[in-house]
């Protein structure tokens, strides 16, 4: 596989080549690049469809991924053949690996374009079996992100706009919740039961997961508790920004399970679905900053 | 104005709102399907369809999600009615046909079950959907259509699949609870993966070559979760093993140990469950 800096260089080309930006920053405006139509997978993942090699394949959008992914199952579907890559090798939750990719000679998103396109491969039962793969941050991060749940859109936007006005959909307050981008995770800072966690926000996780171990030494928690209430614990107020969410539906996992929330480098918490499919997000990549609103503000 | 209030509290999520509570309802209902919280989720999947704001792209997700809450609580003949409105709006989905699948199984509709199973494999042929229709029928005890469901999804796995070792120990499972397991078959299935990893310790015992201790030996590890992982499935697959033979009280304490020791999240745990719930 490529070096992750020459993949990134030939998108940005072939998007300006085809003339798709149409934003006018000294106006204010916002452009849209395009709108991909949100299905809800069985496990309340959003999915969107997008046209490999002229078949239509179901991808989840998965902000706390890295490199885009096609399944098993996609991949012999498409007729492709596997590579090992010398360079990139990605760690999937649970702990499992892959360093194989397909390169897939046409990407086309509601009128974008992407010739030659790598993807990882993902063992088979990883996923729902209508999902065919993950769009993750690679192609996501070259837009503004603007996921309209309560609409079923997902809207990728120019990023050339004038710094924070990008609230197109409602009059109404919002909120903005600064992110520091580590590798390409969207890392937050938000406020759980009044203790600071560093969290990633995560529309792959269709269920909020914290490390057990740190939710232990945070919050004092002893196994009597957890015991108690089938292995969770009743967290009260998560808030992010002027954002609160009450009861968080939130699963403690150990470490040894997870493998992505044990080392110092890691966050500790993956902001799931359960709370962002309440929300309207605009991802500002560009700025570091998302934008929220209400799912059903308009 | 600046509309960004950066101390004070903007908005609660989940609060609802007068706008557009269709849709507050249906992500309330796929929160509580996630959950397990079937009670919630049929209430919540209820108001959003009466709500009449729902986008209409989610209305056959609302009753598909109505009708898995449904079939959580067994109760399937709603769940059917569900499914029906949900392929009459969205008739291309290969998960909504195999979940109607699911619920005609467990209304005992087995030829009505394996039309709309076949729909789904025509939509969508991929090894996970044999596999996951075969362990619907072994949940409910028809061990040869199982068996006959296992054998396709091992033909349908790709060469390298790293689960298809497990498709082949369900297959052999349900074939010999079924009475139709073809040892000499079984072993060539299992030579011909080229692996001696885990789980095909498992395999070895099902074809006669590896003694039970050994087994356990082999899932034995330094890191403790796989040892945790290994032991589970070596006690549920065993347990299952000595139920084809009638070892009823050996397979019921093999079973208790797996529900004890598995890890919540694995088919081992729930199914070693349902299994005991069903012995005498």
């Amino acid at each position: 596989m490529r070096k992750q800096s020459l993949i990134a260089m030939s998108l940005a080309a072939v998007l300006f080549a085809s003339g798709g930006a149409r934003a006018e920053e000294e106006n204010c405006r916002l452009g849209r690049y395009a709108s991909l139509p949100i299905a809800f997978d069985q496990d309340g993942g959003a999915t969107v469809p997008i046209t490999l090699n002229g078949q239509v394949q179901t991808m989840l959008v998965d902000t706390g991924g890295a490199y885009s992914m096609l399944t098993e199952s996609a991949v012999a579907q498409l007729n492709l053949s596997p590579m090992t890559s010398q360079y990139v090798e990605v760690q999937m939750f649970g702990g499992l690996r892959s360093n194989q990719y397909v390169t897939v000679g046409s990407l086309d998103m509601a009128g974008i374009h992407f010739p030659n396109k790598d993807f990882m491969l993902m063992p088979d039962g990883f996923m729902p079996a209508a999902d065919n793969g993950i769009l993750a941050p690679d192609i996501l991060k070259i837009f503004d992100v603007d996921l309209d749940f309560a609409a079923g859109k997902l809207n990728l936007m120019s990023q050339k706009h004038c710094r924070g006005q990008v609230v197109y959909w409602t009059q109404d307050p919002y909120a903005q919740i600064p992110f520091f981008l580590v590798g390409w995770h969207l890392r937050i800072k938000l406020q759980l039961d009044g203790q600071e966690v560093l969290a990633d926000l995560d529309t792959g996780a269709f269920r909020s997961v914290m490390s057990l171990e740190t939710a232990k030494e945070l919050f004092k928690i002893d196994d009597a508790v957890l015991s108690k209430n089938n292995n969770r614990y009743p967290f009260k107020i998560l808030s992010l920004h002027g954002v609160t969410v009450n009861n968080p539906d939130i699963v403690l996992l150990p470490d040894a399970e997870s493998k992505v929330l044990d080392d110092n480098r890691a966050p500790k918490m993956l902001l799931g679905m359960g709370v962002l499919r309440q929300l309207h997000l605009y991802i500002a990549y560009k700025e570091h900053k998302i934008y929220v609103t209400p799912a059903s503000a308009h | 104005m600046n509309r960004v209030l950066a101390a004070a509290l903007l908005f609660v999520v989940g609060a609802g709102s007068a706008l557009a509570a269709g849709y507050d309802d249906f992500s309330r209902g796929v929160n509580a399907n996630n959950r397990g919280d079937a009670e919630t989720a049929i209430s919540a999947f209820s108001a959003a369809l009466a709500s009449g704001d729902l986008a209409a792209a989610y209305i056959p997700t609302a009753h598909v999600g109505r009708a898995k809450a449904y079939l959580q609580k067994d109760n399937c003949a709603e769940a059917l009615s569900d499914l029906d409105d949900g392929i009459k709006l969205k008739a291309d989905d290969a998960d909504v046909f195999y979940l109607r699948a699911d619920a005609k199984v467990c209304l005992n509709k087995l030829d009505a079950a394996q039309i709309d199973f076949n729909q789904a494999i025509g939509l969508r042929p991929r090894a996970p959907y044999y596999e996951w229709f075969a362990q619907i029928q072994w949940l409910h005890g028809f061990f040869p259509q199982a068996a006959e469901n296992f054998a396709q999804a091992v033909k349908q796995a790709a060469e390298g699949n790293k689960h298809k070792p497990y498709i082949l120990l369900w297959f052999a499972m349900s074939a010999g609870r079924a009475g139709t397991f073809d040892q000499a078959k079984f072993a060539a299935d299992v030579s011909a993966l080229g692996s001696d990893e885990w789980p095909v310790p498992l395999l070895d015992f099902y074809r006669g070559k590896t003694a039970v201790d050994k087994v356990y030996s082999e899932a034995a590890s330094k890191d403790a979760q796989i040892a945790i992982n290994q032991k589970c499935e070596a006690d549920f697959y065993i347990g299952e093993w000595q139920l084809a033979r009638k070892n009823t009280a050996d397979a019921k304490s093999l079973l208790q140990q797996a529900v004890g020791e598995c890890p919540h999240g694995f088919i081992e745990f729930s199914f070693a469950q349902a299994e005991l719930k069903r012995l005498p």
